[in-house]
């Protein structure tokens, strides 16, 4: 196996181009367990953690720009994780400090393992995963980039060099509701809320929801379901609704130790929960115990 | 562009220099080029933490860090915490703290704890027992439950008061 250390973009993608089977390493936190466990076995490794310009978190006229190298450390110090509760709460819920001081937002969307925690979050926030293969700067749509188990629309010389999205406006509200087997451990249901209520601050204009460990890709929830949020002041009735809905596009497989009727309990719970959370941190009226 | 050969990274203080296979982790090379064994091996994976080390001040997995990666960079290991002067060894306040309040069984996992309960100290001197918790969390320890542990990082972290 080689390793190369390229101090340019362009460097390294002629790298992984020359290369039969190479892997990008970032931060390490997902392609050195696949190393370690034999599960494959690159001809070469492009370390890009030396490539400038990759690492910095800039929010400009209402857009964030994110970096590929930010760490998840650095971007919970960040601007927008201060004013973003969503991507905030959907950072912290990653893994644990140590893996959160070497992995990188680039690296996270790139391995495109569907329990990762962030991708839910970025699917509420419309955001686009931009990458380089060399000649062009593409733009991917988060909601459709990922296109199976750790499969994304990437080439395999292609690198991601950062996540672009439209801050939502500071009356909206925002939450990511998770519950693992054990702490630090993969997300066995994960659910982001972002709620955005009329300019009036009185029934909520725009809701989106997504989801990350309960089908082979993170996805949105489908547009009617979170229709049912749109037009009202929420109640209980209906955030219980949404929260059985949500269930039925999840796509579960039964595995050794794994009960799928407990699994889509979590995911009723951990909707509603997102939706309430969201509905707190927003402008819109407190939840209603009945139907209005 | 560069292909590494030899890795130099300055270890607790002093710089050493040695030859790896890519992919390597930085923990392998720690034991095994560098023979320091504080730094434990068990899960491969990044589950149980107690391979923790420092680099460039950052506490990280090091089984979970490819060793060319910390070309050029500061390592610091468990055996580096201490203090060593001609007149002898001063413990660290944690590693004090793991000794007072017996914060172990077994010991496999301690120096990871006490790495990370090092990285937790740091950043925040007087931390409550959630945020030992969502801190520790990297770590696992399979003998016994972790109050002791978060005693000892008590105990640190009024030594840190001093």
């Amino acid at each position: 196996m080689q390793y190369y250390q390229p101090s340019s973009l362009s460097d390294a993608v002629e790298r992984l181009q020359e290369a039969d089977d190479a892997k990008i390493v970032a931060g390490g936190q997902s392609m050195m367990p696949l190393l370690r466990q034999g599960l494959i076995s690159p001809d070469a490794l492009v370390d890009i953690s030396a490539v400038p310009d990759l690492d910095s978190v800039t929010v400009a006229d209402g857009t964030v720009e994110i970096g590929a190298l930010v760490t998840y450390t650095e971007l919970l110090a960040a601007d927008p994780c201060a004013e973003l509760d969503l991507l905030r709460d959907s950072v912290a819920a990653i893994g644990d400090v140590p893996v959160r001081n070497a992995g990188t937002i680039g690296g996270g969307v790139s391995h495109a393992d569907p329990a990762q925690d962030l991708p839910p979050a970025l699917q509420c926030y419309d955001a686009a995963v931009v990458s380089f293969d060399g000649e062009e700067t593409r733009r991917h749509d988060v909601t459709e980039f990922f296109l199976d188990y750790y499969l994304t629309e990437l080439a395999p010389h292609e690198i991601v060099t950062g996540i672009e999205f439209e801050q939502p406006p500071a009356r909206a509200g925002g939450a990511y509701a998770s519950d693992t087997e054990a702490p630090g451990g993969w997300s066995t249901a994960g659910v982001a809320v972002l709620l955005v209520p009329d300019e009036d601050g009185e029934t909520i204009a725009d809701a989106r929801l997504a989801y990350c460990a309960g089908a082979p890709v993170p996805q949105r929830v489908p547009r009617e379901v979170e229709e049912h949020l749109i037009g009202e002041t929420l109640d209980r009735e209906t955030v219980d609704e949404v929260g059985r809905a949500v269930i039925d596009d999840l796509e579960l497989i039964d595995d050794v130790g794994d009960d799928v009727e407990y699994r889509k309990h979590l995911f009723r719970v951990m909707t509603k929960r997102g939706i309430t959370t969201a509905l707190e941190r927003s402008s819109a009226p407190p939840l209603a115990e009945a139907p209005q | 562009m560069s292909e590494i050969d030899e890795i130099t990274i300055e270890l607790n203080g002093e710089e050493r220099t040695f030859s790896v296979e890519p992919g390597v982790p930085l923990r392998d090379a720690l034991r095994d080029e560098l023979e320091l064994t504080g730094t434990k091996e068990a899960c491969e994976v990044g589950e149980c933490g107690s391979c923790m080390a420092f680099l460039d001040g950052t506490q990280v997995k090091s089984c979970l860090i490819p060793a060319h990666q910390a070309d050029g960079k500061e390592v610091t290991t468990v055996e580096g915490l201490a203090e060593r002067t001609a007149e002898g060894t001063e413990l660290h306040p944690v590693q004090e703290g793991f000794i007072e309040e017996f914060g172990m069984q077994c010991g496999y996992c301690t120096p990871g704890f006490v790495v990370s309960s090092v990285a937790l100290l740091e950043e925040n001197p007087d931390p409550s027992r959630e945020e030992m918790k969502q801190h520790l969390k990297g770590n696992l320890c399979r003998c016994t439950g972790y109050t002791k542990i978060f005693d000892a990082v008590e105990y640190a972290a009024e030594e840190y008061d001093d």
